[in-house]
């Protein structure tokens, strides 16, 4: 035996060891702290949910509330063979629409994006609550980075992002059944993207706008429209700018301009369904749940039949519906989506309020 | 034989480790869910307890902005941040509601609108709070006594060098509240008093 072997010190397997037994325990406790957005807060759980699909999609949505509660990516499927996908969240951000889009370049390459303007009002990060249910389920890549860098409050760490225990910890106190279920996997809450209501309040006032100091949209966030419009002419990519028929928050006619006067600089097409709502068919009496803010799914429906009709006729898109694999796969989805309406109106019929979606 | 010894090592030291890092934690999770500091809020605390705006600030204290700005109507103050329900009373009935779910949380964003000025309020766990007083018209006044059409110059006297700057505003900060001035030509056109709420 060669008397000058190295020999590993005795103490390395075991600190070894114990560092991994620590990292294993910490990263358990991860897990079981992170917020599941399952029964409360599905909207959290939306991002994340992209990252299962198994088919690629020609139209890609990214924004707010005002894409994934009004545009219905199976009424596109079933009425036109159109395959989408909503890439949104709540309060999703100009910057945070961009870098999702980045993301999902890295999976697929759609013909068509499709942007609402109304995220254009914010020019500044705003909450860290709104920030975490769109970037906690983004997975990691510098998509991620970016979009995190570009929505931290002042408060926050990016620390806090990476490890996001450092964060989450002082939940300790609330763990329930529900994180223990949703350990390692989620159920689906959206249908491809799309976060569906079926009840109903109709529109019925909304307090007069307040007057604001400056009606040009921010530079910042204008920047990030500037980059989604780059990074789709870069991929041959169609950027189709919308503004969804919500009522409220207020889309003002100075803001409608500013788009207009952008969509024209650079030949984009742009839709104010405000301006559209009759000829969709929006019948705000009945095809909203919360009297004007969003579309219930009658209304969602009709807004996406009257944009797959315009969306088929101007571009060459596939009708998937002849496809085997895509017909198996959206059959499924089919399936899904009917049992979460039957199941929103027999809680209507129940309870006279959707209490569990 | 020398392996088992150092397996025993490994385990043992393992376990002392490992709940020296779990009780270590604990402990820390423990002073962050006590701690009065708005940071320590974890954002899961804030999403399952319905913060709307997102306010981990905001829910933290039942006035976020008692050292801040405020505005006075008829002796009534109202502190941005502060719980809406007393100062609505003491406000007076004579207004238009509305409210509107908020996005993705619980709870509802609610706006008053009284006949010169608007006060809008977020919920935190079924409480509302003051978020912003809106000025609608030259009848009322900042407690530094800025109205809607006051000059710039008197802004500046009565408020200093503002914090922000902008072309067409001056924001000033205090406390965990601002309050913003629109500027048009030479005079106030827009007055907003707000609680920061992140």
């Amino acid at each position: 035996m060669n008397k000058n072997t190295k020999k590993f010190p005795r103490w390395l397997l075991p600190a070894f060891l114990t560092a991994a037994a620590v990292l294993a325990i910490l990263f358990f406790l991860q897990l079981l702290f992170l917020p599941k957005y399952m029964s409360d807060i599905p909207e959290g759980a939306m991002v994340a949910e992209y990252y299962g699909e198994t088919t690629d999609h020609e139209v890609i949505f990214v924004g707010d509330c005002e894409v994934y509660e009004n545009f219905s990516p199976i009424t596109l499927y079933e009425n036109y063979g159109i395959t989408s996908y909503i890439r949104g969240s709540a309060q999703q951000l100009a910057w945070q629409s961009y870098y999702l889009l980045e993301d999902t370049l890295r999976y697929e390459t759609p013909e068509v994006v499709v942007f609402n303007v109304l995220a254009l009002k914010y020019d500044e990060p705003q909450s860290e609550a709104y920030n975490r249910m769109t970037l906690d389920g983004m997975k990691w890549s510098p998509a991620k980075i970016g979009a995190i860098r570009a929505s931290m409050t002042e408060d926050e760490s990016f620390l806090d992002y990476l490890f996001p225990i450092l964060r989450y910890h002082s939940r300790w106190s609330d763990v329930s059944g529900e994180d223990i279920k949703y350990l390692f996997s989620r159920d689906k809450v959206s249908h491809n993207g799309y976060y569906m209501r079926v009840d109903v309040r109709p529109v019925d006032s909304f307090p007069e706008p307040d007057v604001l100091a400056d009606y040009t949209l921010g530079s910042n966030a204008m920047s990030y429209l500037d980059r989604m419009r780059v990074l789709c002419e870069e991929n041959d990519i169609e950027l189709v700018l919308v503004k969804s028929p919500s009522l409220y928050p207020y889309w003002y006619d100075e803001w409608d301009e500013q788009i207009v006067e952008y969509a024209e600089e650079h030949g984009l097409y742009y839709f104010n369904y405000i301006d559209l709502a009759d000829e969709v068919g929006i019948d705000y009496s009945a095809d909203t749940y919360d009297a004007g803010l969003h579309l219930n799914l009658s209304g969602a429906e009709k807004l996406s039949d009257y944009f797959g009709a315009w969306l088929s006729e101007t571009f060459d898109l596939t009708d998937y519906r002849e496809d085997e694999e895509y017909s198996a796969v959206y059959a499924e989805k089919i399936a899904f989506y009917e049992e979460m309406e039957a199941a929103q109106y027999q809680e209507l019929e129940e309870y006279g309020e959707i209490v569990s979606y | 034989m020398h392996l088992r010894k150092m397996m025993n090592r490994t385990v043992r030291s393992c376990a002392v480790l490992g709940m020296t890092a779990v009780m270590a934690w604990t402990l820390t999770a423990c002073g962050s869910g006590n701690g009065s500091s708005s940071s320590d809020a974890s954002a899961g605390s804030v999403n399952e307890d319905s913060a709307s705006s997102g306010s981990t600030a905001a829910s933290g204290t039942s006035s976020a902005a008692a050292d801040g700005f405020t505005f006075t109507c008829d002796g009534t103050v109202v502190e941005m941040g502060a719980e809406a329900a007393p100062i609505v009373e003491a406000l007076g009935g004579d207004y238009d509601y509305f409210e509107s779910e908020s996005c993705a949380f619980d709870g509802l964003d609610k706006v008053y609108t009284y006949a010169h000025f608007k006060l809008n309020t977020y919920p935190v766990d079924d409480v509302d709070y003051v978020l912003s007083i809106v000025f609608r018209d030259d009848t009322i006044e900042t407690d530094e006594g800025i109205t809607i059409g006051s000059s710039k110059e008197e802004v500046l006297e009565a408020y200093g060098d503002p914090d922000e700057e902008k072309t067409a505003s001056l924001i000033y900060e205090k406390g965990d509240t601002s309050i913003t001035f629109g500027i048009s030509g030479d005079s106030v056109s827009t007055v907003t008093i707000a609680a920061e709420t992140e």
